[in-house]
């Protein structure tokens, strides 16, 4: 990494570079025609980056071959010509789906070229390929290719040359990455809209066609026809209300069905949320009613915030109240935590900004969902049990309080729960209520801790550390909502608790081991080593099994994504560590390094993995096993691994014994 | 005899290397300039620089073993000569000529590629030692599918 | 192969110019039989502040020799300069897959298919060699 008197110039590069990608993302996300991206992506390359030759080509639908289709910095667009997959460095990263960078193209060519002339020379030319024409500088001594990749589908390439050598580092590699990414998806995003739009296209041209008419047919025709466009215009001046409409009465992804009139009602499982203004008489009493309104509002706007956050949506408001429904449209993994979690939110958030309080109940359940109302005045609405059920929770709810139906053990695993007893529930006779307290605190989790471990007895209070040391650094970080996405509750501040703790215990067993980890770095690697999955779709997160490869593209996201996190916050000197943890795991610890903060985060990120519940691996592992498998992991079959044997003799219960003989079940990530 | 051809191609402009080791069996290396062969005795005479050969010197006087790996900067023609030092003398007048002839060609060569003969003269191999060994065997190295080949070279000199 | 914390020594930033394969490096090995093999490899890799890794395609005794004898000695040229740095190396282990191989294999396969030897200039493993000891040569005086 950069010696210290390079540092300063690296963190104002770094964060000229994220002021870039803000652009880019900004000017391309603001336009939705393809060609416009893909010229305005070459344009901002140019312009803050100063990369002058540039090109991006696109997977053609037969997938076996690239087409470019826009270039910057040459003399022949080259657009339009054809460049198979796995020929030359833009074919190669196509094939393997990987960014390369090249700094000594034509020294490597020429000696390359040597060695196919002896072949020939020697009489072994029959065997050879053709040499290829490729677009692009015929003496380019830098270039970096970068896989336009949405989800593990390949979009296309983006190319980027010098005729300098070294021309571009580690640095452009990374940058590149990120801008690769939003690229990728604004190409994706493009191609759907395209898709939408085309329908208005043919109305537009049904219309013309029918003007065409108008002209030449004879009066009686031509007023029939006349009548005929005025109401097809009628139609689709309505239909851009209705679209309009619709953004506000419908989940946005719901509304092309609904354009289709596709959108049918559906049984799904979802959790729904009530929360209403206690004493909001008294509190509004003395307010004029546009004031009330707009106090109203405001509580309204913040709280679809922070519904959104968890990726709830609020389907509607009715006096002080809202209604929120979390599994809307299309099931969702997550929906009954991240009510919870939004829940929670919002009566901690809440009074950093209003002076009333709230209830809220919440309810899962299964319900018909669909449009809902009279023909033109119909709202994305849903029907069943779970909506009353709900809405009695909050009635029932003591004020600046959640409440739960007791039979909800989906949360009793996460959060604490304190029995309110049998109550009467209108409608339902009588039910059993709990009331939501917080997240399970790490050292109340038996299923994590076991109380008589070495770490309950003795390291308990670096709990309380970690949380003094994220407030004071990552204040700006909301790692409940990131962390709901595949619900690691409180994951990152246990893997630094664990963390934290094992590297104080080696220092007691192992000083030599130990010297040289800094506590901080490492409490802050651990609480941002995976912040990249905020990045990802939730239900790639929650899959439940994935084969090789997706597993490794979804590690390799996870990794960019977390390092360009990491440059956010201007730790980018953290990066070379976490990606060798990405390393380690990935190798199953057979990549030949042991550095040993990398070795500590993994064994606590490993452990916590298997010990928390987590809904996509089942039921999670007893601390015995967990530990029991820890040792029996490839990294431990090498040699003497005294990290890990420090780490078991932290958590594991006083008067018990750990043996790791034969192989491990569990599979990393 | 050393053939021919490979007696030649030493005397071209040829980057050149010599490789020992010590007793431990750690390698050492080191440059060599103007190579020539005497193909009659099937011996090779270079000089090694004075500067950055203490290791290999140390290291043919425990040993004597002893590779020697000359190429054509351009076309990567690469042989490696494999024997046993013989002795060293003080360089003369003839191997200072043979030296400078040696570098100038070398330059000429860098230049039709498009080298930096400007650079590769900052090395300085002059003054040195003037280092013999006898052949025992030789190696195309040429990079490519030949690579490793011994060479049809019996050594009749002991 | 333990991490029994042994001095490690690092690859200063200002090395990385050479390990791009700009200007050929030599690498010297010994076979266990005490016979000394000196090559001129096209580039040498940066893996981390205290590996590198050499790309092994065709037959190279220079592989064979460091199965049998860790041991080796590599001088890189930096190619604004041509000033040298001598690493003494001690061979580690190969890897036929992982991320290192990736890399070195997708800047081989890209430059080989470049020139119509795509299939030829296959890499059939990267060597990773330890970093003993590194240190500026002063052959140029």
């Amino acid at each position: 990494m950069a010696a210290s008197d390079d540092l300063s110039s690296v963190v104002a590069r770094k964060s000229d570079d994220i002021r870039v990608i803000r652009e880019i993302t900004l000017r391309i996300g603001a336009t939705l025609a393809l060609d416009r991206i893909l010229e305005l992506s070459l344009e901002v390359l140019e312009e803050s980056l100063g990369f002058k030759h540039s090109m991006i080509l696109l997977v053609e639908t037969d997938q076996d071959v690239l087409v470019v289709k826009t270039s910057r910095g040459y003399a022949e667009s080259g657009i339009d010509v054809k460049v198979p997959i796995g020929q030359g460095v833009l074919g190669v990263v196509a094939r393997r789906r990987r960014i390369t960078r090249l700094g000594s193209i034509s020294a490597q060519r020429a000696y390359i070229a040597n060695v196919r002339r002896q072949m020939q020379s020697s009489g072994e030319g029959a065997t050879l390929e053709a040499i290829p024409d490729l677009p692009g500088l015929p003496d380019a001594d830098s270039q970096i290719g970068i896989p336009l990749l949405v989800q593990d589908r390949l979009v296309g390439v983006l190319g980027v040359e010098s005729p300098a050598p070294r021309a571009f580092d580690e640095l452009d590699e990374m940058l590149l990455t990120i801008i690769g990414s939003h690229l990728a998806h604004a190409i994706e995003n493009a191609r759907l809209h395209t898709a939408a739009i085309e329908r208005t296209r043919a109305l537009d041209a049904a219309n013309a066609e029918l003007s065409r008419l108008n002209e030449t047919l004879e009066k009686s025709v031509a007023e029939r026809t006349a009548e005929l466009s005025s109401a097809l215009i009628d139609m689709q001046r309505e239909k851009d209300l209705r679209e309009d409409l619709l953004r506000r009465m419908a989940p946005p992804a719901v509304i092309p069905l609904m354009l289709e009139e596709r959108l049918t009602a559906r049984h799904l499982y979802v959790t729904i949320l009530f929360a209403d203004i206690e004493g909001f008489t008294a509190y509004s009493g003395d307010m004029e009613p546009d004031e009330v309104f707009s106090h109203i509002n405001h509580f309204f706007s913040w709280a679809g915030e922070v519904i959104e956050r968890y990726r709830g949506y609020i389907s509607k408001t009715s006096g002080d109240g809202i209604m929120a429904l979390f599994g809307v449209p299309f099931e969702s993994s997550t929906h009954q935590t991240d009510a919870v979690l939004a829940a929670l939110s919002l009566q901690s958030e809440l009074h950093d900004l209003f002076p009333f309080n709230i209830r809220i109940g919440i309810s899962s359940g299964i319900v018909t969902a669909g449009m809902l109302g009279a023909k033109n005045k119909s709202v994305y609405d849903v029907l069943g049990d779970a909506v009353n059920v709900a809405s009695r929770m909050q009635d029932l709810c003591p004020v600046g309080g959640i409440v739960v139906p007791e039979s909800a053990e989906a949360l009793r695993a996460y959060f604490l729960l304190d029995s309110l007893g049998e109550l009467p529930v209108k409608g339902k006779g009588i039910m059993s209520c709990a009331r939501v307290r917080g997240i399970k605190p790490l050292m109340a989790d038996n299923r994590r801790v076991d109380p008589s471990s070495v770490f309950a007895r003795d390291f308990a209070s670096v709990v309380d550390e970690i949380e003094a040391l994220k407030r004071e650094r990552l204040a700006m970080i909301d790692f409940p909502s990131i962390q709901a996405r595949d619900v690691a509750l409180h994951h990152n501040e246990a893997v630094a608790a664990f963390g934290l703790a094992l590297l104080r215990f080696l220092k007691l067993r192992h000083p030599e081991l130990a010297q040289g980890v800094d506590e901080r770095r490492l409490v802050l690697m651990a609480l941002l080593h995976d912040l990249g999955k905020h990045a990802i779709d939730a239900e790639r997160l929650n899959r439940p099994s994935l084969s090789h490869s997706q597993r490794d593209a979804l590690r390799n996201e996870m990794c960019v994504e977390t390092l360009a996190v990491l440059d956010q916050l201007g730790v980018a000197d953290l990066a070379a560590t976490i990606e060798g943890l990405y390393r380690f795991e990935k190798a199953r610890g057979a990549s030949g390094e042991f550095d040993t903060t990398v070795e500590i985060i993994a064994v606590c990120d490993i452990y916590d993995a298997l010990t928390a519940p987590k809904r996509y691996k089942g039921a999670p592992w007893q601390i015995p096993g967990a530990l029991a498998e820890l040792k029996r992991l490839p990294w431990c079959q090498i040699g003497d691994r005294p990290v890990v044997d420090a780490f078991v003799e932290l958590m594991k219960s006083k008067d018990s014994e750990v043996y790791g003989g034969g192989r491990a079940r569990v599979v990393l990530r | 005899m050393i053939p021919e051809d490979q007696a030649r191609f030493l005397t071209g402009p040829v980057i050149a290397f010599v490789g020992t080791r010590n007793g431990q069996l750690r390698p050492s290396m080191a440059w060599a300039a103007a190579p020539r062969a005497n193909a009659a005795e099937e011996t090779i005479t270079f000089i090694l620089p004075d500067l950055e050969s203490a290791r290999v010197k140390e290291d043919l006087a425990d040993n004597g073993l002893i590779a020697l790996t000359a190429l054509d900067p351009l076309s990567h023609e690469t042989y490696q000569y494999k024997g046993k030092y013989l002795g060293s003398r003080a360089p003369d007048q003839n191997d200072k000529a043979l030296h400078d002839i040696h570098k100038a060609k070398i330059n000429t060569r860098l230049r039709e590629g498009c080298y930096r003969a400007d650079l590769f003269d900052r090395f300085v191999f002059w003054p040195g030692t003037a280092v013999t060994f006898r052949v025992a065997d030789i190696f195309i190295q040429t990079p490519g599918p030949q690579a490793g080949k011994r060479l049809p070279f019996v050594p009749s000199v002991k | 192969m333990t991490n029994s914390g042994t001095i490690a020594v690092s690859l200063p930033d200002e090395i990385k110019p050479c390990m791009e394969g700009t200007v050929p490096s030599t690498i010297v090995t010994c076979s266990l039989d005490g016979v000394p093999n000196v090559t001129e490899i096209s580039q040498v890799y940066y893996v981390d502040r205290n590996h590198v890794a050499l790309s092994h395609q065709f037959f190279s005794k220079t592989h064979q020799n460091v199965h049998e004898n860790p041991f080796a000695m590599a001088v890189l040229r930096d190619p604004s300069t041509y000033a040298e740095w001598i690493l003494e190396l001690q061979y580690d282990h190969s890897e036929e897959s992982g991320p290192v191989f990736d890399e070195m294999d997708a800047k081989i396969e890209s430059i080989a298919s470049m020139t119509g030897m795509s299939g030829i200039f296959k890499l059939r493993a990267a060597d990773i060699y330890r970093v003993l000891s590194i240190r500026k040569s002063h052959s140029q005086g």
